[in-house]
């Protein structure tokens, strides 16, 4: 770039954003809004190329071997002297004060967009930090502009990580199974060995069995259970319940690596059976009620399985054959019901069934590809109408769309009871998007846990919630939206603005009428306290705003951009360049400090913090990659204070505070040798 | 050997979970709910709370047994030692109950290793008596504090005639004669210089309640209680051929005579007491200073500090007075606005009139200027540690490397704002690596500090090690940076011969005739 260039689109880059964010103040501020609304935005060094609401003018540089550029420095002065810009800073923004929350509202869109940009102030109320809520409502509703929100990018961050979770937890599952297979074919193999040998013996069986690990044995029980489940439900069960042996049968037949999580979770079951079909002649191992955790979750699924596994067990195996369209029908009609079986198991039900449903409708959905497609085909075909949102939101009264959904749906929820550890994932907001972008971010947090859904991957997710979502939320982008969101400063932001830079003005909610600086700080001091103190009563040197404000102003005049740190367990977060470019670094914990000796008169109290307190904030500000700063703030006593405030106001006070830095590490003895 | 779990299991080299018998396996978490769980349970974790995370991972005892098998009788180093992967549940693999049972074998292997103290003559294992009061009336010249590293004063106060000076002794707590030398004496315990030639046990080495107990409790020691005095004992010079028959002798007659050994209990009771008492170290002392001499660090007591006066703050804040009157006349409306109003060239200018608030600049003399207060216990440097790594011998050595102090976490809490300053005062300046320098290494200049102190919170025996550091925030003005990259003339700098920013012309130029 050349150097005038440089020069002279400068001081013109910050018209045009100052313009831009500005109120229509001027002739071209009229074009603003609606550059900012074309979806192809600028970039953000450009959105936020202002530290703080007020413009510079730089003048070129001048460089002695090239004489041209000190004549374009001077013409650059001479404009500017005699068409002087205005004043800076040239934007006295307007904030309403608002004693229920405690926070500067500021209303008018273009001082939010100013103070956001121009230093990242304030905060949405419905956002997290940026005031985004319209666009992401307007991206709920459809329209393309809400996928660059930091949330909605969070969302899919998140999701990516869940996926890759999933991914190695299937690799894990997958090696294990493959173990546990081999394992059981040697095992078998050797006792078939034996007994070909003719020395089968009752010892060497019951080593087996011992030798067994008790997360498999009680699958081994679970014909009997199935059993007296079969009793007390209807009759169909029984003889589902007959088909496993062929399933079995096949599996050990084909000896071929199980890939699929579906497959992985038929294994155990197979396993149990080959057990079984070793143990039929002699039942000596002791069928003993279930009582582990590992059993009690093994106890569902097995129940699940022994309903589902003619299904499960030609339709992933890709064995090839034709789906058994018989037996998945029967189950479809027994488990209509639903009731009994919610009563026979509410405790593993209960919560989930939205889950499972949800997760398998969409495994239902996705008929056409998919290596599982070919087996549900005829019963996926019914419920891709069903739509995931509303399935998760009534999830107690879900027996009228339970009935409708296929039969192998509800087998398959069975399945899906003890890959679901977060219930809570069930909810939904109304906010999320359905659009198919960020469906992965939503959709896939039950699919993914949902692993005994053997085609239930979360491409196959996304894709039905891709057909699912888009017919129900057309794109009303006709219709206005109107912003609920109002973007707030913190009390010492606003104080920071009015009293440093004097680009903000506090209004008064009642009159109307602005409140100077010289009233704006007794008010914020006695709003620090709860029950707001009166004025000039209760307020003193080490009012909770004024140190805070103390360690705001300390690090905002360094150049640093503090923002409230509660989220992260401290009392403020300082970024490089804000939340936009960089993670903050620091974790700031203000602690008062009384060192001065005129304090012993005055009653106060210096915080005592735990050693317990400063290794739990430390340990939850490493997990999160910042470091502790324990920024102490010595604060004059009264006497000092107020002739201070008498002779030069909260200016003159304000430099009585002193403020030190402590930076706070965890220091392991094994690694620094 | 240490197995603390203090180490960072993600450095480590991931230990051979299997045996090779069942190589094509690996244990893995059970059931995949548990799987699910635990991957999500470790994948929120980053990478420093890896190595923050005690306790995640368990002591692979195969790896352990391993080197031991190697190397039966030397000592095994904690380097060998190797974590092995975590399974939370049983998932009912042979492999895995394969690779449990070997590492319950080699922990057996383990636990049962023999170990065996050389008997006294020849090298570990040394006698050491327990004489509490033979140096109650002993006075030491206290002049420590000098030169912050290992320089205190001189221990023996005969240093004119010894020539060399030697750390600070703290002979009157010194309460163990060591009889012979052992390895331990190379880097325990103090021979106390400049007696009379009539001395008993002269040129004996005494220890230190801490370091007597840390050499009982290592098996080094065997601690006497003397029936006899230290006269016949260690007997003066002249008769050391006497000693030496003597104490063949009595190997083979009736050592009981002279007095009878301790147990560790005793050596406990005798040598564990409150701060302040002599000849005794507080338990938490005791327990951190056994800790670092465990994880092979080198320690000593820090000497007792003298607050010395110091002649230069006056000059450097005069001086900074001057330039404060020089370069920062802004005038500050009492209610704001700070920035006045008006044609700003660039941010420095808007930012330096926003200062308001003193600013903490550390340097070597800010601290223990003026208003200082004095380190009140506990908050007091305790122990100076010495890395292993370095050449230190209990007499000669470089400057600590650390400055700890320890405080129990029960009877003490954060330091106060006046407790840490004083901390920190009293350690030597340490700014960092110099290629810390520039816009690039920011972060790590500021968690680094200008000057840090350890401080040992020892809750119930359980030790924690913290950092504090001087922050350094006010030397480091970030909008120094805003005019920069925003300015045009960035692009030139590689290329023009020089340049000079207008801003800088043009403001000479008003000045020049202002002033005129």
């Amino acid at each position: 770039m050349a150097e005038t260039s440089t020069v002279t689109t400068t001081p013109a880059g910050n018209d045009a954003t100052v313009i831009k964010t500005g109120p229509p103040s001027g002739a071209a501020g009229t074009g603003a809004p609606a550059e900012r609304a074309s979806p192809p935005r600028p970039p953000v060094n450009q959105i936020y190329a202002l530290p703080a609401p007020i413009r510079t003018f730089p003048l070129p540089t001048f460089y002695p071997n090239n004489p041209v550029s000190l004549l374009h420095l001077i013409y650059a002065w001479l404009s500017q002297v005699f068409r002087a810009p205005p004043q800076e800073p040239s934007v006295v923004h307007t904030g309403v004060w608002d004693p229920e929350t405690r926070s500067v509202h500021i209303l008018d869109e273009s001082s939010v967009r100013a103070l956001w940009e121009q230093g990242f102030y304030g905060k949405g109320s419905l956002s997290r930090s940026e005031p985004n809520w319209l666009k992401r409502e307007l991206a709920r509703r459809g329209s393309p502009e809400g996928k660059t929100v930091s949330e909605a990018r969070t969302e899919l961050r998140r999701e990516e990580r869940r996926l890759a979770k999933w991914e190695r937890a299937k690799a894990e599952l997958e090696a294990l199974e493959k173990q546990r297979l081999a394992e059981t074919l040697a095992r078998t193999a050797a006792s078939e060995t034996t007994r070909l040998n003719g020395i089968l013996s009752e010892p060497v069986k019951a080593a087996e069995a011992s030798v067994l690990p008790s997360s498999v044995r009680p699958t081994a029980v679970e014909p009997e259970d199935a059993d007296e489940e079969a009793a007390v439900e209807t009759t169909p069960v029984v003889e589902i319940s007959h088909h496993p042996e062929p399933a079995g049968r096949q599996i050990r037949q084909e000896a071929k690596p199980p890939v699929s999580p579906a497959e992985l979770l038929a294994l155990p079951n197979s396993l149990a059976e080959l057990n079984n079909l070793l143990d039929t002649r002699g039942k000596f191992h002791d069928v003993k009620a279930p009582v582990g955790p590992a059993e009690l979750l093994l106890l569902p699924n097995s129940h699940a399985d022994l309903v589902l596994r003619p299904v499960s067990g030609l339709a992933i195996f890709e064995i090839g054959q034709t789906a058994p369209s018989q037996p998945t029908a029967q189950a479809t009609h027994e488990v209509d019901g639903h009731a009994e079986e919610s009563h026979t198991r509410p405790k593993t039900n209960g919560g989930i069934n939205g889950h499972a449903i949800k997760a398998s409708a969409s495994t239902g959905s996705k008929e056409l590809d998919g290596v599982s497609g070919s087996g549900i085909c005829p019963n996926g075909t019914g419920k891709t109408p069903i739509t995931p949102l509303s399935l998760a939101s009534d999830d107690p009264v879900l027996c009228p769309s339970a009935a409708e959904l296929e039969g192998d749906l509800l087998q398959k929820r069975g399945k899906s009871v003890r890959f679901s550890p977060r219930v809570e994932s069930t909810t939904f907001l109304h906010s999320d998007p359905p659009s198919p972008g960020l469906s992965v971010g939503v959709l896939p947090k039950s699919a993914a846990p949902a692993l005994p859904n053997g085609g239930a991957t979360p491409e196959a997710a996304s894709a039905s919630a891709l057909s699912a979502g888009a017919p129900r939320l057309a794109p009303d982008s006709a219709t206005e939206i109107e912003n609920k969101e109002h973007f707030q400063l913190a009390p010492e932001e606003a104080f920071f603005l009015a009293f440093s830079l004097g680009a903000l003005k506090v209004v008064d909610p009642v009159t109307g009428s602005p409140i100077s600086t010289e009233h704006l700080l007794p008010l914020f001091r006695s709003h620090s306290y709860f029950t707001p103190r009166t004025s000039h009563s209760g307020l003193r040197p080490d009012d909770p705003f004024l140190i805070n404000y103390a360690v705001y102003h300390h690090f905002r005049s360094l150049g640093w951009v503090p923002r409230h740190g509660i989220k992260f367990g401290v009392d403020w977060i300082i970024y490089q360049r804000g939340p936009v470019f960089d993670h903050s670094e620091f974790g700031i914990m203000v602690m008062p400090a009384f060192s001065d000796a005129a304090w012993e008169q005055h009653e106060h109290e210096e915080p005592k913090r735990s050693w317990s307190w400063l290794m739990g904030v430390n340990r939850v500000l490493s997990h999160v990659l910042k470091s502790l700063v324990l920024v102490y703030v010595d604060i004059p006593p009264p006497t000092v204070f107020d002739e201070e405030i008498k002779r030069g106001g909260i200016a003159a006070a304000l430099k009585k505070y002193t403020i030190r830095e402590v930076m706070v590490r965890r220091f392991s003895a094994n690694r620094n040798r | 050997m240490s197995l603390d779990d203090d180490d960072n299991p993600s450095l480590a080299l991931p230990a051979p979970l299997l045996s090779p018998s069942s190589s094509s396996s690996s244990p893995l978490p059970a059931d995949p709910a548990t799987a699910a769980a635990a991957a999500a349970a470790t994948d929120d974790l980053t990478a420093e709370d890896l190595i923050e995370d005690e306790g995640a991972a368990s002591q692979d005892f195969r790896a352990f047994a391993a080197a031991l098998q190697f190397r039966k009788t030397a000592g095994v180093s904690a380097q060998t030692i190797r974590r092995g992967e975590k399974d939370f549940e049983a998932h009912g693999t042979r492999a895995q109950a394969d690779a449990l049972e070997q590492s319950r074998a080699a922990m057996r292997d383990v636990l049962s290793y023999t170990r065996v103290h050389p008997a006294g003559k020849r090298g570990d294992l040394a006698r050491g008596w327990y004489f509490p009061a033979w140096w109650e009336g002993y006075r030491e010249e206290e002049v420590g504090g000098e030169e912050g590293g290992g320089g205190g004063g001189s221990g023996s106060g005969k240093e004119g005639r010894e020539g060399e000076k030697k750390p600070f002794g703290f002979v009157r707590e010194r309460v163990v004669v060591l009889e012979g030398s052992s390895v331990a004496s190379q880097a325990l315990g103090r021979a106390v210089t400049g007696q009379a030639k009539d001395r008993p046990a002269r040129g004996r080495d005494w220890l230190l309640p801490e370091e007597a107990l840390y050499l009982v409790e290592r098996g080094s020691l065997d601690l006497w209680w003397p029936l006899k005095g230290l006269e016949e004992l260690f007997p003066p010079d002249g008769t050391t051929e006497a000693v030496k028959e003597e104490g063949a002798e009595a190997d083979e007659v009736d050592e009981y005579d002279a007095g009878f050994p301790l147990s560790l209990q005793a050596a406990y009771a005798l040598l564990i007491g409150n701060d302040g008492e002599r000849g005794k170290i507080s338990l938490q002392k005791f327990q951190v200073y056994s800790n670092l001499k465990r994880c092979g660090y080198n320690v000593l007591r820090a000497p007792p500090t003298v607050n010395h006066p110091t002649t230069k703050p006056a000059t450097t804040t005069l001086w900074q007075w001057f330039a404060s009157l020089l370069t920062r006349t802004p005038h500050h409306p009492p209610y704001g606005p700070l920035v006045q109003p008006g044609l700003y060239r660039s941010y420095a200018s808007i930012y330096r009139q926003m200062t308001l608030l003193p600013r903490h600049v550390p340097s070597a003399t800010s601290l223990t200027t003026t208003t200082q207060p004095a380190m009140r216990d506990p908050f007091t440097i305790h122990f100076h540690v010495w890395k292993s790594a370095q050449k230190w011998s209990k007499l000669r050595h470089p400057p600590p490397d650390f400055q700890l102090a320890v405080v129990d976490a029960q009877a003490s809490a954060v330091p106060t704002g006046g407790e840490i300053a004083a901390l920190l005062g009293a350690t030597p300046p340490e700014p960092g690596k110099p290629e810390w320098a520039g816009p690039g290494r920011l972060y790590a200049r500021l968690k680094h500090g200008y000057r840090n102190v350890l401080v040992a919170v020892v809750d119930h025996g359980v030790i924690n090690y913290m950092r504090f550091a001087e922050g350094r925030f006010g030397a480091e003005e970030l909008y120094g940076r805003f005019d920069h990259h925003r300015g045009g003339g960035g692009d030139w700098v590689g290329v023009g011969l020089a340049m000079i920013p207008g801003n800088v012309i043009v403001d000479s130029i008003i000045s020049y005739y202002l002033l005129k």
